[in-house]
Formats: C-alpha cells, sequence, structure tokens
C-alpha cells in the first residue's frame, strides 16, 4: 500500500511545472524596502551632461547642465495640448546652446502645424526664461497618438 | 523668437497599449529627466530583476546591490537605449553585467543549500497544498542552486521571466546557439532532479 501523497503534478503532470508556477507566484519581501533605499539613492544621482553658458544680465557667469534644460523643456512642452515630447536634443558648442531638435508625437486629428509650432513657441519661451541665447528649434513630428 | 522647421517624418498611428509599449513611453520620458517615468519603472521591472539577480548571486546583498547598480545606470544612460530590443531585456542585460561584476570582486564560495531562503505561505487554505507548493518551491530552489550559473541563468530568464531564447542571448551576451543549449541541459536536468523528489515510499 502506497503512503497517500499530496498532489503534486502541474499542468504538463510534471513536479517541476508545479515548483514553477509556485515559484512564480511567491512575492519577494526584500522589494519593498530594496524600491524605496533605491528610489532615494537615485534622487542623488546625477546624469553628466554637457554645460550650457547663460546669460546673467552682467551678475556673472552662471553654466547649467543641458539636462536640467532638456528637463525644463520637457516640462514645457508637455503642456502643450495634443503634444506628446519624443525627443529633445541640444547642439551645445563651445557652452552656447545652437540648436535644439525636438520630436513630438501629436493626436490624430489635430493640425500638425499648429501642434508642432505651439511646441516650437514654448520652446522659445522656456529658453529665454532660463536664459539661453535665441537659437533655431527644428521640429520633427514623428508619430501619430491615438487621443487621450 | 527661435526660428526653424516642421518636419513630418511619419504618420503612424500609435496603437499600443501593451506593456513594452508603456515601456517605451516611460523610458522616453524618463531619458528626458521625468523622475516619475523613472520611478514607474523601477516598480515595474524591479521584482523580477531582484528575483533574477538572487539566483545568479548566493549572497542576498550582492543581488539587491546588482539590482541598484542596474538601476543607475540605467538612469544615467537612458538616453542610450533606441528601444531595438524590448526594455526589460535591456534592464535585465543591465542586471547581469553588474552580477558578473559583483561576483569577480567576491571571493568564490561553495553554495550552501541551506541558505536557500525559505518559500513565503501560499494563499490556498488547503494543508496539503501549502505543503506541497512550499515544499516544492524549497526543491527547486535547492537544485536550481545545483546547477551551472549559466544553465541556471537562461531557465529563470526563459521559465520564471518568459524572455524569448533571443532575448537571453541578448542579456547574457551569449549566442542563440549556446542558449537554446544551455536551456535544453537546464530544464532536462531540473525534471528529472525534480522527478525524483517526489517517487512514493511503498509500505
Amino acid at each position: 500500500m502506497v503512503d497517500a501523497q499530496p498532489p503534486v503534478t502541474g499542468p504538463d503532470g510534471s513536479a517541476l511545472s508545479r515548483a514553477t508556477s509556485a515559484m512564480r507566484e511567491q512575492p519577494d519581501d526584500a522589494w519593498p524596502g530594496l524600491a524605496d533605499d533605491l528610489l532615494r539613492r537615485l534622487r542623488s544621482v546625477t546624469r553628466p551632461g554637457r554645460t550650457v553658458l547663460v546669460d546673467t544680465a552682467g551678475h556673472g557667469d552662471l553654466r547649467i547642465n543641458d539636462r536640467v534644460l532638456v528637463d525644463a523643456l520637457r516640462r514645457a512642452i508637455t503642456r502643450v495640448d495634443g503634444c506628446r515630447v519624443v525627443d529633445i536634443r541640444t547642439v551645445v558648442q563651445r557652452e552656447l546652446l545652437d540648436e535644439v531638435l525636438l520630436a513630438i508625437a501629436v493626436e490624430y486629428g489635430r493640425d500638425v502645424r499648429v501642434v508642432a509650432d505651439r511646441a516650437r513657441g514654448v520652446t522659445a519661451a522656456t529658453l529665454h526664461d532660463l536664459g539661453t541665447a535665441a537659437c533655431p528649434v527644428q521640429v520633427a513630428v514623428v508619430d501619430v497618438i491615438a487621443a487621450a | 523668437m527661435c526660428s526653424g522647421r516642421v518636419v513630418l517624418v511619419s504618420a503612424v498611428l500609435y496603437r499600443g497599449r501593451d506593456g513594452q509599449a508603456q515601456d517605451l513611453v516611460l523610458a522616453r520620458a524618463a531619458a528626458l529627466g521625468d523622475r516619475d517615468a523613472f520611478e514607474q519603472i523601477v516598480r515595474r521591472h524591479g521584482p523580477g530583476m531582484l528575483a533574477y539577480a538572487r539566483r545568479v548571486l548566493p549572497d542576498r546583498g550582492d543581488a539587491e546591490e546588482a539590482v541598484q547598480d542596474a538601476f543607475v545606470a540605467a538612469w544615467r544612460s537612458l538616453e542610450r537605449f533606441r528601444g531595438e530590443s524590448s526594455l526589460r531585456t535591456w534592464l535585465f542585460g543591465l542586471t547581469s553585467h553588474k552580477a558578473v561584476d559583483i561576483a569577480r570582486r567576491r571571493r568564490p564560495s561553495p553554495v550552501d543549500a541551506a541558505t536557500v531562503p525559505e518559500p513565503a505561505a501560499g494563499s490556498s487554505s488547503d494543508p496539503w497544498e501549502l505543503a506541497s507548493a512550499a515544499e516544492l518551491v524549497r526543491a527547486l530552489e535547492h537544485e536550481l542552486q545545483a546547477l551551472p550559473e549559466g544553465q541556471r541563468a537562461c531557465w529563470w530568464l526563459a521559465d520564471l521571466e518568459g524572455l524569448s531564447q533571443a532575448e537571453i542571448a541578448e542579456v547574457l551576451s551569449l549566442s542563440p546557439d549556446a542558449v537554446r543549449g544551455l536551456l535544453f541541459r537546464a530544464r532536462r536536468t531540473l525534471q528529472e532532479r525534480m522527478a525524483r523528489w517526489w517517487t512514493p515510499n511503498p509500505r
């Protein structure tokens, strides 16, 4: 007489299959604590970037990392109706901002040119507020997105 | 006033609602400095990366360090992620490389099956179900640690994380043929060893 055994078979009849399923469902208790520590650490991680000279109207030199500039542009352009920022590239020559290249996606049904012009206008305004020199802003509409 | 021109490059209707498409949107936003988007990436992919790291590095602290280092590297270099592979594959690749770096720094030590972590209790109220699931997971952990590292990594990425063999090849910097061979051997070995754990005991 064989000892009664608990059911051990999985979808394909194997212990391995059952164990794999069980293992997949098993949460890792360490993750929540690690996630919090990790996100705290990431707040202090800086990203390498290029330096852009900013006009301070004679109050001395001010240089900003172009990552800061890109982040400011992203926040501003994200507020343009019907526009999603896909990419922002800066061309910097000898610490001067030479050009900004925008790649955007436009909501289906919108006038592409109107949205693109608004994105370019917001870019120009943001650059002016930051104190960078005026420069060309090239806009490429790289995608069409569904209306939100 | 800035001058400029508008160029229509493509007009592909964006239909993506699946995880991979969402990942691409998050990755693009995070690459431009959106920390909220990056936090979403961390929370989506971190558990899987940690589970993988814990199977390739015996020490829990080392596994957590590998995941932390992978995410720091991701944050600093996201603009280099162009979407040719999935974000998940890219992140697992970073984890794998960081795990290798850590393993090289540490003095090798034999794996102690007694250090394999206890599995968490399941949600079933059937005591037989609970005992068998926990026992099976413990058994599988034990057998996994006995596998060579390459087989263990391939098996985990394929059968727990669901990566394709091409994706695994990218994560581990191996050829697809190498992945195929490692996976075959891992599955065969685990199948044989797990079957032995449940041989009935006749009276």
